[in-house]
């Protein structure tokens, strides 16, 4: 297996940073009295990047290339395979690894999680008080006669009212409940929050308030974020910084801009150019992948996406690329015929030309 | 106000099914034909008055209008008539033969959903593993198996084998065991509760299993954990409960079913319950009786269910503006 490079983002900043992590699922043929093994679903093989205090890295792409999977693996709420996460200067991986209770607790306050369906991440039969108190309560950081009080605080945070409280999940709309889970990530006074899709199961309309929401909070509370999304347009909006994912790995990482005006991976441009722009005579023929994404239960050799690849080289199918560093200081693309350092060129309309 | 008002329409749609259900009842056993008609082809020599003095002391020489609300109004206010066989009040029969199966049903149900409450938590949190398959299939067989055979099993074993049990009867005969009621009545339970519980247990723990390995797999017990609940508290607190939603209606239909089911086991061990009296009743014509029982196994499930309606409203908060 190759090491991926690590991107570049400064040691003396970085809260996050996730090397190497894998979570292969074994593929298994049950028999009545033992089950063998018939292969190997690598969900997330070898991703390693980092993240600064106070900014927000995009991470990007098509369903099912492991971003949850990448995400839950961080928490460890699915233990990953191999690899290590380091929160600060702690390694979070080791910390869970041994279970003492004080030192996950720790870990657990400091990197929350805000889930991408609020119609399933609501107990629905606790009223949101219940499930606001509940992080308190586990973590002691508050005595129980300021719990009220905190979750009012929390609910005007979010832009809810103090009487909203007493209510059910079900008695509220779909932006209204994300509004509580993200309540509830920040009960506890995170200093990184992984949001997994965090827009994408609501209605368009409340998507921009969801996402200004999410950064005023930054704003205000100096929150780092890990934004998640198969929406570029929303992480354009959010992001500081842009990974993008395809089968299980990284394979380019680069600041927001240089990311969407300069894409040297193949699949980058290929998803910046199936954004749909308003305008019903653009061309967007030969700018559909061919193919479907393999499954990672048998991923090509070499490049991964050399198969889908317009710039494939016969090396494409022999030799895994490394995440290298690229021209720009922030910019790393895993790839052997990459695209050339140049701005892509867009018509009026915003369509890549 | 919301749930006055269902609960009202519940109650008043249950009435409505009652009284639907004793047409019937009472039509089925019309039916059947005229019981002195019967009894004339059993003795033929009963002279024509004694016939009529029958018939009028039975009320059939009425209309069948007229016998049905009457037996309707006696019925209401706990009045069954009076047993063919027995010679007794059918009321004060119901009463002492209940008191019989809900001796062993009730603790039957009990001891199930202990056990399975414990098993199918367990199985659940290792859905897959050789746990879980070892006791789904055991609870798959477990429900396949019928009753009867279960309780003949039993008695071979623990009576017949070992001598541990009595085969029979709800008390001895002769010597009561250590002189005492209450041991000699719990030592005759034994066999005809664990028949009971060993049906009950396999369908809740399935039950259970399923329940459970889905609540697991939202993501508010996701959330739960992400919190750093302990994976304990992640279950008993966030995903028990949720979990005991369909086990609550399921446990609604045993314990209103618990007299349809009683003539089975309680003819396997000769127990002197309602099913085994039902059982008697029919071979006996026992008008009386028959209709009685019948009434109340209709009337036990409706209200079962009537109170598994109101317990929902209470522990799901989902279901109270609906």
């Amino acid at each position: 297996m190759t090491l991926h490079g690590r991107d570049t983002a400064g040691a003396a900043d970085e809260i996050l940073r996730v090397d190497n992590l894998c979570k292969l699922y074994p593929v298994l043929r049950r028999g009545v009295f033992r089950s063998r093994q018939t292969g190997t679903i690598r969900a997330v093989d070898g991703v390693s990047f980092s993240v600064r205090r106070g900014e927000t890295l995009g991470l990007v792409g098509e369903s099912g290339c492991g971003k949850t999977t990448t995400a839950r693996a961080i928490l460890h709420l699915i233990e990953p395979t191999s690899g290590s996460v380091h929160l600060g200067s702690t390694d979070i991986s080791e910390v869970f690894r041994e279970g003492d209770r004080p030192r996950v607790l720790a870990a657990r306050r400091q990197l929350q999680y805000i889930f991408q369906d609020p119609y399933l991440s609501l107990n629905p039969r606790w009223t949101i008080a219940q499930t606001l108190t509940e992080p308190l309560r586990v973590h002691g950081q508050l005595p129980p006669d300021q719990w009220n009080k905190r979750v009012v605080e929390l609910l005007e945070l979010v832009g809810l009212e103090a009487y909203h409280a007493w209510r059910y999940p079900h008695e509220f709309s779909g932006g209204q409940r994300q509004r509580v889970g993200i309540a509830r990530a920040l009960a506890v006074e995170p200093d990184v929050v992984i949001c997994d899709e965090p827009v994408s199961s609501l209605d368009v309309s409340v998507r921009a308030q969801i996402l200004n929401l999410l950064a005023d909070l930054q704003a205000s509370l100096g929150l780092t974020y890990l934004y998640i999304s198969h929406d570029l347009s929303s992480v354009r909006f959010i992001s500081t910084r842009v990974a993008v994912m395809y089968l299980g790995q990284i394979v380019e990482i680069a600041d927001v801009d240089t990311l969407f005006e300069r894409p040297r991976h193949h699949y980058t441009y290929a998803l910046l150019k199936a954004i749909p722009v308003p305008d019903p005579d653009a061309d967007i023929g030969d700018t559909v992948l061919k193919g479907e994404v393999p499954s990672a239960m048998n991923v090509p050799s070499g490049c991964r996406f050399h198969p889908r690849c317009p710039a494939a080289l016969p090396i494409c199918a022999k030799v895994v690329p490394e995440l290298k560093q690229s021209s720009g200081a922030n910019h790393a693309v895993a790839c052997h015929n990459p695209r050339s350092d140049t701005a892509i060129v867009r018509n009026s309309t915003g369509a890549i030309a | 106000m919301g749930i006055a008002r269902y609960i009202i329409r519940r109650l008043l749609f249950s009435i409505v099914l009652i009284l639907g259900v004793s047409i019937i009842i009472f039509s089925l056993i019309n039916a059947i034909g005229n019981p002195i008609q019967i009894l004339l082809a059993e003795r033929p020599g009963i002279s024509p008055e004694a016939l009529d003095a029958m018939n009028r002391y039975y009320g059939l020489d009425q209309p069948i209008l007229v016998r049905y609300f009457s037996w309707l109004g006696h019925m209401a206010i706990g009045d069954f008539g009076t047993s063919i066989m027995y010679n007794q009040p059918v009321s004060e029969m119901l009463r002492l033969w209940g008191w019989e199966t809900l001796k062993i049903q009730v603790p039957a149900i009990l001891i199930a959903l202990v056990i399975a409450t414990l098993i199918g938590v367990t199985a659940a949190l290792r859905q897959y593993s050789r746990t879980d398959f070892s006791v789904m299939s055991a609870a798959l067989l477990g429900q396949s198996l019928p009753g009867f055979f279960v309780g003949i099993l039993l008695i071979l074993i623990f009576s017949y084998w070992l001598g541990w049990t009595p085969s029979y009867g709800a008390y001895s005969t002769r010597t009561l065991l250590f002189n005492s009621v209450i041991a000699d009545g719990l030592w005759h339970m034994i066999l005809p509760v664990a028949m009971l519980a060993f049906f009950n247990t396999a369908t809740l723990t399935l039950l259970m299993r399923s329940n459970l390995v889905d609540i697991l797999r939202n993501d508010f017990i996701m959330a739960a954990r992400a919190s750093g609940l302990p994976e304990r508290r992640v279950v008993y607190r966030h995903a028990l409960r949720n979990a005991f939603i369909p086990v609550l209606t399921y446990l609604g239909i045993l314990f209103g079913l618990m007299l349809g089911t009683a003539p089975v086991t309680e003819t396997v061990f000769t127990w002197p319950g309602i099913g085994f009296l039902y059982i008697a009743a029919i071979q006996q014509l026992d008008y009386p009786v028959i209709m009685a029982v019948s009434m109340t196994i209709t009337v036990m499930l409706i209200v079962t269910t009537l109170l598994t309606d109101i317990a929902y409203v209470f522990i799901d908060p989902r279901m109270r503006l609906e």
